[in-house]
């Protein structure tokens, strides 16, 4: 066990971090990185401890990032959500669990840096959604209580975000509802085995299914571009967004889905 | 040129088939402060209050949504819109900070729970008027300087115009025969700015002058016919009614029923102090002796 107080990267700590994001970025095994951000978190000049925050445990490796957002979020708990907004708190997690975290090849280092404004196509925006840490912790801090939720969407393993979670981040909306994440889940993603769904089969061959993805992104901008215009979303409940959505060819298969897991839920309560 | 078409060119007439209200940018002033490291305080007024209160009802709901790019929203549920719009469309509270609020944005979104939470008005502010306003702590409400009768109607004069005179009888008088709108004549030992301004006056006196108006209307509308006040007095009687009628306070058959007409009267008094008069609590120091007992 090899404790250590929540700690933030300083200045000087943030330029030591995009460097060695830069070095390795593309590495064959994740480890390599691993003495490079012990050094970080080990200098008192790029690490300072935060006052008020708890504990952690830097031995710790997680199967699931839902193990992972659990032990951290107690330790950072006392500090409130800003704690998880924090910027040199949230490189301070990526250096102390580095090699879990980050994949063999690394995202652009902007991706690391909460708040930083990243270059599109055309217009610079913030995309904290694209940091796992942050997306894990928000998460987590959500919809800690929900007993589906959590376990579902962060079944897996704690390291760059896959597809599934990314497009759900990217949209504050599904993040900050847990009716919407009760109907994303229902309709998308395994419950036992965590991850989406296989595509449901189609009721003619002409229509070809849309994976779990494509789906949900035609799902959010339903439910964001056309409900939302007219309907309170964050106050409905899952069933009454259900019943909203309209039947199109590549929503209909994934509804039923949704539509059986309340009716089996209906059927044990009565 | 097909429907369609004449809903996307912007000089056409746009048929709304929503009917939801959408408050300009402008309408809503939208100030925020930190409160400390971790906490922002915010105040959002609506400044068209007056003129979205004819569209809600008490069982609306409101909900502000804080949004700032690659973040969850920030959520605050309101209950009774209404109490809120009518009281002068502002709001002040607390959400989570420690960031540069220029980047924040706020929806004020009024729903009806009743239809799937569908939209009735909403607004989008995409950051704050103020970044270091001074917003007062604690929930002490605001004094309210609303007159409810006179702004029942959202436009013209009102229902009842307040005149301060030596010659009244008792604290305060109505004079309803040869006006253009009632008139409320008020001692100076109680005073018009008191009438106008003070919400336990105002409870005091108001929900009397609406049965009275009521009761005159119902049992002797042949005398009142020729008012000119006399329409807007009964719309103001069926918007009450909850039923959106002035059959409501007539016996069937026609014939004036007293007994009928002091029970009806009185719930369209009862709703009319749901829906205009300011909440208030008993004065401080002075514990309700009868409950006690």
């Amino acid at each position: 066990m090899n404790l250590k107080q929540i700690s933030a990267i300083t200045e000087k700590g943030e330029e030591a971090f995009r460097a060695l994001v830069k070095e390795t970025a593309n590495v064959t095994d994740p480890a390599e990185r691993k003495a490079l951000a012990a050094a970080i978190i080990a200098d008192p000049e790029l690490c300072v401890p935060v006052e008020g925050a708890s504990y952690i445990d830097l031995d710790l490796r997680f199967e699931t990032a839902l193990e992972f957002a659990s032990h951290v979020h107690e330790a950072i708990l006392p500090l409130g959500t800003s704690g998880i907004r924090n910027r040199g708190i949230n490189l301070f997690l990526y250096c102390a669990y580095i090699d879990q975290l980050m994949k063999g090849r690394a995202r652009l280092a902007d991706s690391y840096f909460l708040d930083e404004k990243a270059k599109g196509q055309s217009v610079s925006v913030i995309r904290n959604y694209r940091n796992a840490v942050f997306v894990f912790l928000s998460l987590y801090h959500l919809h800690r209580e929900d007993p589906v939720i959590c376990p579902v969407l962060l079944g897996q393993a704690p390291n760059e975000l896959g597809n599934a979670l990314e497009k759900i981040a990217q949209n504050n909306n599904v993040m900050g509802s847990a009716a919407i994440l009760d109907l994303v889940v229902r309709m998308f993603f395994d419950p036992q085995k965590g991850g989406y769904r296989k595509a449901p089969r189609q009721k003619s061959r002409k229509d070809k299914a849309k994976n779990a993805g494509k789906a949900l992104q035609e799902l959010s901008s339903i439910l964001f571009s056309q409900c939302a215009r007219n309907y309170d979303i964050g106050r409905m409940t899952a069933l009454q967004m259900l019943r909203l959505v309209p039947n199109t060819i590549g929503l209909s298969g994934w509804k039923r889905y949704a539509e059986a897991s309340f009716a089996s839920e209906e059927a044990s309560a009565a | 040129m097909s429907i369609k078409t004449r809903l996307r060119t912007k000089s056409e007439t746009v048929i709304n088939f929503t009917n939801r209200v959408d408050i300009k940018p402008s309408h809503i002033l939208f100030e925020i402060a930190a409160k400390d490291a971790r906490t922002f305080r915010f105040r959002i007024t609506l400044r068209n209050w007056a003129s979205l209160a004819a569209r809600v009802s008490p069982r609306y709901n409101m909900t502000l949504q804080f949004e700032r790019g690659g973040e969850p929203a920030q959520r605050v549920n309101l209950d009774n819109a209404e109490r809120i719009i009518r009281g002068g469309g502002t709001v002040t509270g607390e959400i989570d900070g420690g960031f540069d609020p220029a980047a924040l944005g706020v929806k004020v979104i009024v729903s009806d729970p009743a239809r799937s939470h569908q939209i009735v008005i909403s607004g989008v502010k995409g950051k704050p008027d103020i970044e270091d306003a001074d917003i007062p702590e604690g929930d002490a409400p605001e004094p309210n300087r609303i007159n409810p009768i006179r702004k029942a109607t959202g436009k013209g004069d009102g229902l009842v115009n307040v005149y301060e005179s030596d010659d009244v009888a008792g604290g305060w008088d109505l004079r309803l025969r040869n006006v253009e709108c009632p008139h409320l004549i008020v001692s100076p030992a109680i005073g018009k700015d008191s009438m106008v301004n003070d919400a336990r006056t105002q409870h005091l006196v108001f929900p009397q002058l609406v049965r009275h108006i009521l009761t005159e209307l119902a049992l002797h509308h042949d005398i009142y016919e020729a008012e000119p006040w006399a329409k807007a007095w009964r719309k103001f009687g069926e918007e009450l009614s909850g039923i959106g009628d002035w059959s409501y306070y007539m016996a069937d058959d026609g014939e004036p029923d007293v007994d009928l007409v002091h029970a009806r009267v009185r719930d369209g008094v009862r709703r009319y102090c749901e829906r205009y008069l300011p909440v208030i609590d008993a004065p401080a120091g002075r514990p309700n002796a009868a409950n006690e007992e």
